[in-house]
């Protein structure tokens, strides 16, 4: 099962609509870091948005999303934007097929905080 | 349906989204819009739909009735066919009956049913006309510019009869 770890980027399957999405959460979500599990202190935001990566029979289409305390959805998008294309295709496709409705890959990049 | 007809169509959601109360209150009426709405034919995949599923009664032709029904059919003329079921009471003994069917408009008749039930001694149920083994044994229906008629030589009072009249209007 999946936790959730504030900053660090998470690969999906598309969601239902391709735009930029963003959902705030009220303090006090359980979140782990280091598996050691704690509260949020304070309001969460997850952004999502869906990519396209390859071309041809290659093609793939994903989800990236993750959860943040930070607030600047502008910034959040073009953060999203830029990790997008440092994805590789075989590491897209692999996460579609490992996609469940409810579980999801998280990749090793992280959002720093401002 | 379009999703665009959704009063909320850019709802989305990804694993760990935690729902507020005002967005499942969006899903609700998404579904409530989806269960209102009416489903453009394009959208229903050949064949999705089964006879089984229909509820036939709320077909313009299903439903009989002693007042005038509009049908879904056509004679050849592109007149829409018109159907009305006239109680005849009970039949005649040995003689002719005669009931106003009340059809305004009349055009033409193009087909005439029928049956009449003795319920005694044993629910015995005949079509109209009935044809017996004899002239005397037999029953007639016809159908009149006022009136349905039916007649026998018999005693035949001891069954109920009903008349199922299809026609069409010289105006609606």
């Amino acid at each position: 099962m999946n936790t959730l770890e504030l900053n660090r980027v998470a690969i999906w399957k598309p969601k239902l609509t391709d735009g930029f999405s963003v959902r705030e959460s009220a303090s006090g979500r359980v979140a782990y870091k280091d598996k050691i599990a704690y509260r949020t202190n304070a309001k969460t935001y997850r952004y999502a948005k869906n990519y396209e990566l390859g071309k041809g029979k290659t093609k793939t289409k994903i989800c990236l999303f993750y959860v943040t305390y930070e607030s600047d959805a502008k910034e959040a998008e073009k953060f999203l934007d830029k990790t997008a294309k440092k994805i590789d295709v075989a590491t897209a496709q692999q996460a579609v097929i490992g996609s469940t409705d409810t579980s999801f890959e998280y990749l090793d990049i992280y959002k720093e905080n401002k | 349906m379009a999703i665009t007809t959704l009063p909320y169509p850019n709802m989305d959601f990804v694993p760990l989204d935690v729902l507020t109360a005002d967005e499942l209150d969006h899903i609700v009426a998404n579904i409530d819009a989806i269960n209102n709405a009416s489903i453009p034919t394009d959208s229903i995949a050949d064949g999705a739909v089964t006879s089984g599923k229909v509820d036939w009664t709320t077909m313009k032709f299903a439903k009989f009735s002693t007042s005038e029904q509009e049908t879904e059919f056509k004679w050849t003329d592109g007149k829409t066919i018109y159907m009305k079921t006239v109680s005849l009471g009970n039949l005649p003994n040995a003689t002719t009956k005669t009931v106003a069917h009340s059809i305004s408009n009349l055009d033409f008749f193009v087909k005439i049913e029928g049956f009449a039930y003795y319920p005694a001694p044993s629910n015995v149920y005949v079509p109209l006309p009935f044809i017996g083994s004899s002239t005397a044994s037999s029953i007639s229906l016809r159908v009149e510019t006022t009136n349905v008629v039916v007649s026998c030589e018999s005693d035949r009072s001891g069954a109920i009869g009903y008349a199922v009249l299809w026609y069409t209007k010289t105006a609606g």
